[in-house]
């Protein structure tokens, strides 16, 4: 702190910090420390335990919905990415196929489209793109 | 990123729910100097278990914040728990007491303190500078007077800042001693709380 400590305070709240650990020291410190409380201890871990419950369900629900903007930004640039490179006048999909590693996706090259091609590339960069998503080349 | 953030391996939340709300409630029940005569007041009108449920919940939604080489989950739930009601508290516009620990504080520059040496500096803020401290000090001194457990639990935490396995073992008491000592110095502590209360304005 770069404020002049207040030595008795703060061994005043370490104290009254040390008691408050005192109480909840243990499971059964903590039960008994509530049962003098009046607490109803079996119905608060039976709510709690239901609370937590919902809000993992809430919290599993928020990874996904963001990890499903993330997969939309990832495959707009994918997207991008393809339709600069079958743009470009020096395209080769051989190459392309070699460099990438991707004979298996294009096993049967000669009866695809345009827009299959197309499609394949996009799928094939998003993943990419999701796994390494600084090297988008 | 540590390899020890995250989620354990296994929680046991019926202990964690225990425990936590028993430290929340301990902390903040019956102990009036936090805020004049209106003891709950800085809890913004929620229940002692809505914070601790609310730290719970944090926890959840971003585990991976979570560094199990700096304490155990308990004590990442209390830090967070005692940050919330501090950041509560200065946010009422009747607040004149707190001090603003975020700008006096540079406890969290210190990222790789283990999260119970981190709860002290926050928890100072919920109490005022203008106590006499000292005369409370007095006044528990005298009410524990001839508890001898007491006295050197008192004497260990307050005076030495021992924890409690340094006072058992420094004291040679047993554990239970120790624990029925702490229990009686607790009831002092919440005496002495309402007698110094009628000196502090309410808010």
């Amino acid at each position: 702190m770069s404020k002049k400590k207040n030595q008795p305070k703060c061994d005043f709240v370490n104290l009254i910090f040390n008691a408050a650990q005192h109480d909840s020291n243990s499971k059964e410190a903590a039960k008994d420390f509530l049962a003098s409380e009046g607490v109803n201890t079996e119905k608060l871990v039976s709510d709690g335990l239901k609370r937590i419950k919902q809000m993992q369900m809430m919290a599993n629900a928020n990874k996904t919905e963001k990890e499903m903007q993330v997969a939309e930004t990832v495959k707009a640039q994918a997207t991008q990415w393809v339709d600069d490179l079958l743009g470009n006048i020096n395209f080769s999909l051989p190459d392309l196929v070699q460099k990438e590693e991707l004979s298996m996706s294009f096993r049967n090259v000669e009866s695809l489209s345009q827009e299959d091609i197309r499609n394949i590339l996009i799928k094939h960069f998003t993943l990419k793109f999701m796994k390494a998503p600084d090297k988008n080349a | 990123m540590s390899t020890q953030t995250g989620v354990p391996a296994s929680i046991d939340w019926d202990e964690i729910i225990l425990r936590l709300v028993a430290f929340t409630r301990s902390l903040a029940k019956g102990k009036p100097w936090f805020r004049g005569g209106k003891t709950d007041s800085f809890l913004m009108g929620k229940q002692a278990e809505d914070y601790a449920f609310a730290a719970i919940g944090k926890y959840l939604e971003e585990p991976e914040k979570f560094d199990a080489s700096k304490g155990e989950l308990l004590d990442y739930l209390q830090y967070n728990l005692v940050r919330s009601l501090v950041g509560n508290d200065l946010r009422k516009k009747e607040n004149r007491l707190t001090q603003d620990v975020f700008a006096h504080c540079d406890d969290d520059n210190d990222e790789h303190a283990p999260y119970l040496d981190r709860i002290l500096p926050h928890l100072e803020a919920l109490f005022p500078d203008d106590l006499d401290y000292e005369a409370v000090k007095d006044y528990i001194e005298k009410e524990i007077q001839g508890d001898a457990d007491a006295e050197n639990i008192f004497l260990g935490l307050y005076t030495y800042g021992m924890k409690r396995r340094e006072v058992i073992k420094e004291f040679e008491m047993q554990a239970s001693a120790f624990d029925n000592g702490m229990r009686r110095l607790n009831t002092v502590l919440n005496r002495a709380s309402l007698h110094f209360n009628k000196n502090i304005p309410s808010v």
